[in-house]
């Protein structure tokens, strides 16, 4: 009696033929065909495996062979069979055939009939290219508390005293809101206030840059920036026209 | 100089990188850029969500060293760019932080920069650095807003990805 199952291995089909030596007819079931493949194999493994490739799926052109390896079957499959018990029959459908390994042997004509045509198609990469661009030139400057050099509380009332008759304000509407650094200054430089923060924008990179402190008017909403003379930058640029 | 680098993605899915490179006055002195990206639909299903990560670090991050020259040190902004980022460079992301301190502090890796009067930000560097390097950054951060740099960079991508130019 022949029973034979096509087993699947990887992409390849197989058919395995084998001839089954002792065997206890009264006790054989088979399983609900319903649910399950009605085939099955059962192997002997006294008997050497006869092996055909019956369709290797692979496409025209590939290369491939198949190497059976008999002797990984384990010895429990065949001593003591019992058919009646359902995990032999998982452990024989367990026990296949393994493609041991892939080599540049031809596939059999009949498997490679045409000529093959194959293409690969593989999807291009990203690339980008660098660019340059020229950027206004825009600073944008936080109050701080204190500079690195020390201010007279004289220095800051000299600045409020200006500010009040250039805007024509009341000095109880004035307070001092902060320092800023190294703040651009040229005659191109427009300044802009977004809250406490001073912005500076100009078409060219300026060269002078200076300290000022920023006063607040609680009453028109208003700021104002005054610049801090430094007497250290001042009495280097009086020696340099002296010399 | 200070360098500072950002990946943009549009609304329309267009990728742009760009450094934004700031002198010490806090002045922009250049700004390069990639043309926009546009991945193709297999690009999107391949790279996943992993594709800002691909742009930022092989597309654009590969060609930070040439654009990058002069930076001392690259500011981000996203965690995830820190992490992709291959650059022999300092790189560190920087981000407004709610902590108020009165000094700026660092501990080898991390710290935190006062800025102004009412509010800080916190750097992460991606290795240890050393305290000098933070301290010019911090330094640097009394002389301008260090923060505002990345709004312009991001506008300026933004506007490189919707207009014709890129």
């Amino acid at each position: 009696m022949l029973f034979r199952r096509r087993l699947t291995v990887k992409e390849i089909d197989l058919e395995v033929y084998s001839m089954l030596n002792t065997l206890k007819f009264d006790n054989i079931s088979f399983a609900d065909i319903r649910d399950v493949s009605p085939f099955f194999v059962f192997i002997d493994r006294s008997e050497e495996l006869d092996i055909d490739l019956i369709d290797a799926g692979f496409e025209d052109g590939e290369n491939a062979v198949v190497i059976a390896q008999p002797d990984i079957f384990p010895s429990e499959v065949n001593e003591g069979c019992n058919f009646n018990d359902t995990t032999l029959k998982d452990a024989v459908l367990d026990v296949q055939t393994k493609v041991m390994n892939e080599e540049n042997i031809s596939c059999p004509k009949i498997l490679a009939q045409d000529e093959p045509k194959v293409m690969i198609k593989s999807f291009s990469d990203i690339r980008t290219t660098i660019k340059e661009k020229k950027v206004k030139c825009i600073v944008v400057k936080n109050p701080v508390k204190e500079l690195k050099i020390s201010i007279e509380k004289k220095q800051i009332l000299q600045m409020v005293e200006i500010i009040v008759k250039e805007h024509n304000v009341v000095i109880s509407d004035l307070a001092f809101s902060g320092f800023y650094m190294q703040v651009p200054v040229a005659r191109d430089v427009r300044y802009s206030w977004l809250g406490k923060k001073l912005c500076c924008e100009s078409d060219s990179v300026p060269k002078v840059y200076m300290n000022a402190a920023g006063f607040y008017n609680s009453r028109r909403n208003e700021r104002y920036l005054k610049f801090i003379r430094d007497p250290a930058t001042e009495e280097k640029s009086v020696k340099r026209n002296q010399s | 100089m200070l360098g500072y680098f950002s990946v943009y993605k549009s609304g329309d899915e267009k990728y742009s990188g760009g450094v934004l490179i700031i002198n010490e006055k806090g002045m922009p002195v250049s700004f390069k850029y990639t043309s926009p990206i546009k991945p193709t639909k297999i690009q999107k299903i391949i790279y996943g969500n992993n594709l800002k990560s691909y742009i930022a670090s092989e597309i654009i991050g590969k060609k930070i060293s040439e654009i990058a020259k002069d930076a001392e040190v690259l500011l981000v902004q996203e965690n995830e760019t820190l992490d992709f980022l291959s650059t022999d460079k300092p790189v560190a992301q920087l981000v407004s932080s709610k902590a108020l301190s009165e000094s700026s502090s660092f501990n080898g890796k991390e710290g935190i920069i006062t800025l102004g009067q009412n509010y800080s930000a916190k750097i992460s560097f991606s290795s240890e650095v050393s305290q000098e390097l933070f301290n010019k950054i911090s330094g640097l951060a009394e002389i301008f807003d260090i923060l505002e740099p990345f709004v312009r960079l991001n506008e300026a991508l933004s506007y490189v990805c919707s207009s014709e130019e890129g």
